[in-house]
């Protein structure tokens, strides 16, 4: 209510401006990154809707986007490794896409530089949706409402950019926020409890959470090592290693934003830790030794009331998820 | 230095360019406001009480816009910027609970502030511009989580809108178009702290641009009166100068144009419609001296003379360390490093740790460590331990509550660390006594000493001084002493093991505020 207000007074005063924004959810920046070549419009985002939940874009028609990142899971699918077509099990866990316009590079060990860049690779990935990076454009002209969609939109038969631009447009207007704790800290005081207050003293403080978890978003958007992709005295996952090759990458992964963070068990990049109980003892324990864990982690010596409370706070990032352009559908 | 600028003033006038004017030069001119549209006052503190002042431009006269009663004495105006019709100030008001908020007065005789924005969670904010209507006041935000925000705060019910989150290192200055569609800003480029670059927002979020893409470092933009082009200061060609780049709908319009060479340490504060350009001017020293206890300072020959200062002995009374400023830092933190001198030989050696302030050292009953009050790169503030062979930095105590000077603090006999979030300072003793400020009073053991706004205490031995109100004061038996250091700065001191000499720094960093008339339409004549 109070940013509809509000959105309705900045374009008095702005009138001139003709660009029309994506309007965002309390605790967002107004301002929604896109790159130049590829400004977020009303008709981006919802042509690039229909493409994440069109099941066209996998090698047997049955898995989308949207089978793996499924909006009524905060856009996960609540598995510890996804799924992809022919039921084949990926060793890492689908990751929310929530606020993913302010990433700076994607994938749990970021090697996408750029959202255009990231949304092929689940299409031509063999283990996910299993396509020719060929096939893609004549599948979707070959769809007529699509293509005739497509040509619409950018002035020409469906181009793989174009499929690529439109899904980036809908992917970043995704948006969680509006939760108790943005209603707390934009001021009002009672929007969480007492245990959530302790809880966010703690993460803040003691806990020392936000070392890494921070921002809007609460991520700092860069690679740490937890310990996660260390087991039995090797590496399972060598995480941002694979991508740059310094030994100061060894098992680190992206810090995921903590939005909605209650509703996308399981947890980390291989769904190793299954609840938020088990992920509080996981940092209480200073994370899971190694030879190149951060620095940030420590043993935290949180009493069971201290966990406790760090648990009910993380409750309070629940929000409202918003996709596509409102008013759109 | 003063004479520096004399000679500047010469230069321009014999030059023909623009010439600038010493406009406040008295002790406490402060650079934390903005002149009104028509220059004829500029807002700012009144370095007497704290209350938000206008400072006459033609006269050097304040007057005095707040009025606080004698119980909120802690309470005190900080950035400001009038509204474009010059009728109301915005300003950040220290207020009893301990953080900033914001407020609204107006410029009339026997008007009341209200507040507009008060929120603890985003705890300092800094007015920056209004638009053009006046509707909405630009304001950063600074928030508990340790992030900066650029914010539009609505002038009449207060609401905030954030059009982008920013890291912990804020930006220097932001400004709004004369026509109200864009702020330029300045912040650094990448995802790590460095030299900055100036940028565009769209004031409705829906677009964004970068208009100074430099490896220098290019910082405090200023809209021009006609909106064509920004005015900023950049190093890019080896001293602070002022510089201005065209813009066009958003985008850069060529290459920028070097506009005033020379301007050092200056700090634009804004323009006035008729085309003057309002900034502020940092001059003068401070330096490391070392004295006997009443004596004479003599001031330490140093490799880089000029902003040097809290001193701290080693234990074993053979090294000094102590902060120095580098770099084009003109205003604002950064670029403190600290030194390590060799008492003997006089080599230095500079400590590279990463630590984005440093308030006070003090030196580790082993050697091996100094204790750094301050703030780290994650904006995290407390107290850090620095370790001397290299530098390696350790969180010793993160304090949430604590603004980015950190914690007082000292080392125990043992080598632990004692923390005082209640105090304004302490200090143990070889022995383990302990001494703390607190507003009234110095208490040590069971005695205590009625000295207030007490910022430093150290041991001399079994002796105990401290600065209080600036001033450097033996704490005696008896009761209190003040000592005569002549030049003394004001900030961390040391004393050598002997308890028989000090190291203090000694000079003043003064602020003055000057007005360079027909800056923009200099740049008109210049085309
Ligand atoms: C088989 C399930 C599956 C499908 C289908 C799928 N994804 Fe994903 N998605 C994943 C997994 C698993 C990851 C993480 C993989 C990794 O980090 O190596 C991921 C990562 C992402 C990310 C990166 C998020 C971040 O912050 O790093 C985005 C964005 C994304 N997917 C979008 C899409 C889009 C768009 C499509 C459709 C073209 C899609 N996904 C199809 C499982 C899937
Ligand atoms: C050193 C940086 C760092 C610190 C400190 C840190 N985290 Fe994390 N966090 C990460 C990284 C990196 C991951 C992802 C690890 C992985 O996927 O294997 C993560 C994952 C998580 C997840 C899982 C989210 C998901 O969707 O899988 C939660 C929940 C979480 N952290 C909460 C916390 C809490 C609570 C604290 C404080 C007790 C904390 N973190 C401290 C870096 C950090």
């Amino acid at each position: 209510m109070r940013l509809r207000r509000w959105i309705a007074g900045v374009s008095v005063a702005v009138a001139l401006h003709a660009a029309e924004s994506l309007p965002v959810p309390l605790g967002l920046d107004a301002y929604v990154p896109a790159p130049d070549a590829n400004p977020l419009t009303r008709k981006t985002v919802e042509l690039g809707r229909r493409l994440f939940f069109w099941p066209g874009l996998s090698r047997d028609g049955t898995l989308s986007c949207g089978g793996c990142h499924q909006p009524e899971r905060a856009f996960t699918d609540g598995r510890s490794g996804a799924v992809g077509v022919r039921a084949q099990v990926n060793a890492r866990r689908t990751p929310p896409i929530l606020n993913r316009a302010w990433g700076r590079a994607f994938f749990w060990d970021g090697r996408a530089p750029t959202l255009e860049d990231q949304v092929l690779q689940p299409i031509v990935n063999p283990k996910e949706m299993d396509l020719k990076l060929e096939e893609v454009a004549p599948r979707v002209r070959a769809e007529r409402a699509l293509g005739e969609a497509m040509r619409a939109v950018f002035g020409r038969e469906a181009e793989t950019a174009d499929v690529a631009r439109a899904l980036a447009s809908y992917v970043r207007s995704i948006l969680a926020g509006d939760s108790p704790y943005d209603r707390y800290v934009a001021g009002d005081r009672e929007a969480l409890t007492e245990p959530q207050r302790r809880g966010l003293h703690l993460f803040r403080g003691k806990a020392n959470c936000v070392a890494c978890h921070l921002g809007p978003n609460l991520t700092d958007e860069a690679f740490h090592n937890t310990g996660t992709g260390w087991k039995d005295g090797g590496w399972r996952d060598r995480g941002r290693y694979n991508v740059t090759h310094d030994e100061a990458d060894l098992g680190a992964f992206k810090t995921p934003g903590l939005r909605e963070v209650a509703r996308v068990a399981p947890y980390m990049h291989d769904g190793s830790l299954r609840t938020l109980d088990e992920v509080v003892d996981f940092y209480d324990q200073g994370g899971r030794p190694n030879p190149n864990l951060d620095p940030e982690l420590r043993k935290l010596d949180l009493t069971a009331e201290d966990k406790r409370a760090l648990v009910e706070f993380l409750g309070s990032l629940s929000g409202k998820v918003h996709e596509g352009w409102p008013g759109s559908r | 230095m003063f004479r520096r600028w004399i000679w500047v003033c010469a230069a321009l006038a014999w030059g023909g360019e623009p010439q600038a004017r010493l406009v406040w030069d008295a002790p406490g001119a402060n650079v934390l406001g903005a002149p009104s549209p028509d220059g004829d006052w500029i807002s700012c503190v009144d370095p007497a009480t704290g209350n938000l002042a206008l400072l006459e431009t033609a006269t050097a006269k304040l007057r005095r816009l707040t009025l606080k009663p004698p119980a909120a004495a802690k309470e005190f105006a900080y950035f400001s910027v009038p509204s474009r019709d010059g009728r109301q100030v915005a300003y950040a008001w220290f207020n009893d609970e301990g953080f900033y908020d914001l407020r609204v007065v107006e410029t009339r005789a026997g008007a009341a502030p209200r507040v507009l924005f008060r929120n603890a969670e985003a705890g300092f904010v800094q007015p920056a511009s209004w638009t053009p209507d006046g509707s909405f006041i630009l304001t950063l935000l600074f928030r508990k989580d340790n992030i900066s925000q650029i914010a539009l705060v609505n002038a009449a019910d207060g609401t905030v809108r954030v059009l982008k989150s920013l890291t912990w290192v804020y930006p220097k200055k932001m400004d709004i178009s004369p026509d109200g569609l864009w702020i330029a800003y300045d912040a650094f480029g990448g995802d790590r702290p460095g030299p900055r670059d100036i940028f565009l927002l769209a004031l409705d979020g829906s677009r964004a641009a970068t208009v100074v893409d430099h490896p220098a470092e290019d910082v405090f933009p200023v809209w021009s009166p006609d909106g064509k082009e920004i005015l900023f200061a950049s190093d890019r060609a080896g001293t602070m100068d002022a510089w201005a780049v065209r813009v066009d709908d958003g985008r850069p319009g060529g290459e920028p144009r070097l506009v005033k060479k020379g301007l050092h340490q200056f700090l634009p504060m804004g323009a006035t419609r008729a085309g003057a350009l309002v900034y502020g001017a940092r001059t003068g020293a401070t330096e490391v001296a070392i004295a006997s206890r009443e004596g004479v300072p003599e001031v330490l020959a140093t490799r880089t003379p000029g902003r040097n200062q809290s001193p701290a002995w080693s234990r074993d009374g053979r090294q000094l360390a102590y902060l120095s400023r580098r770099g084009a830092e003109n205003f604002g933190l950064a670029a403190r490093v600290i030194v390590l001198r060799d008492l003997e030989t006089g080599v230095e050696r500079d400590l590279p740790a990463r630590l984005a302030h440093i308030e006070s050292l003090r030196w580790s009953p082993d050697g091996e460590w100094l204790l750094a009050a301050g703030s780290d790169g994650k904006g995290r503030s407390g107290l850090f331990r620095v370790r001397v062979r290299d530098g390696l930095v350790k969180p010793e105590r993160v304090v949430e509550t604590a603004d980015y000077h950190g914690v007082p603090g000292d080392w125990n006999p043992d080598g632990s660390v004692s923390v005082d979030t209640g105090a304004s300072a302490v200090a143990i003793s070889r022995t383990g006594t302990r001494a703390r400020a607190l507003p009234d009073r110095v208490e040590a053991g069971d005695r205590n000493w009625p000295l207030k706004n007490t910022t430093w205490l150290e041991w001399a031995g079994e002796r105990l001084l401290a600065s209080g109100g600036g001033k450097p004061y033996e704490l005696a038996p008896a009761g209190l002493r003040e000592l005569a250091w002549k030049d003394y700065d004001g900030g961390p001191f040391s004393a050598h093991p002997d308890g028989k000499r000090v190291a203090f720094s000694v000079g003043r960093i003064r602020q003055q505020v000057w007005v360079m008339e027909h800056a923009f339409a200099s740049l008109d004549r210049g085309r």
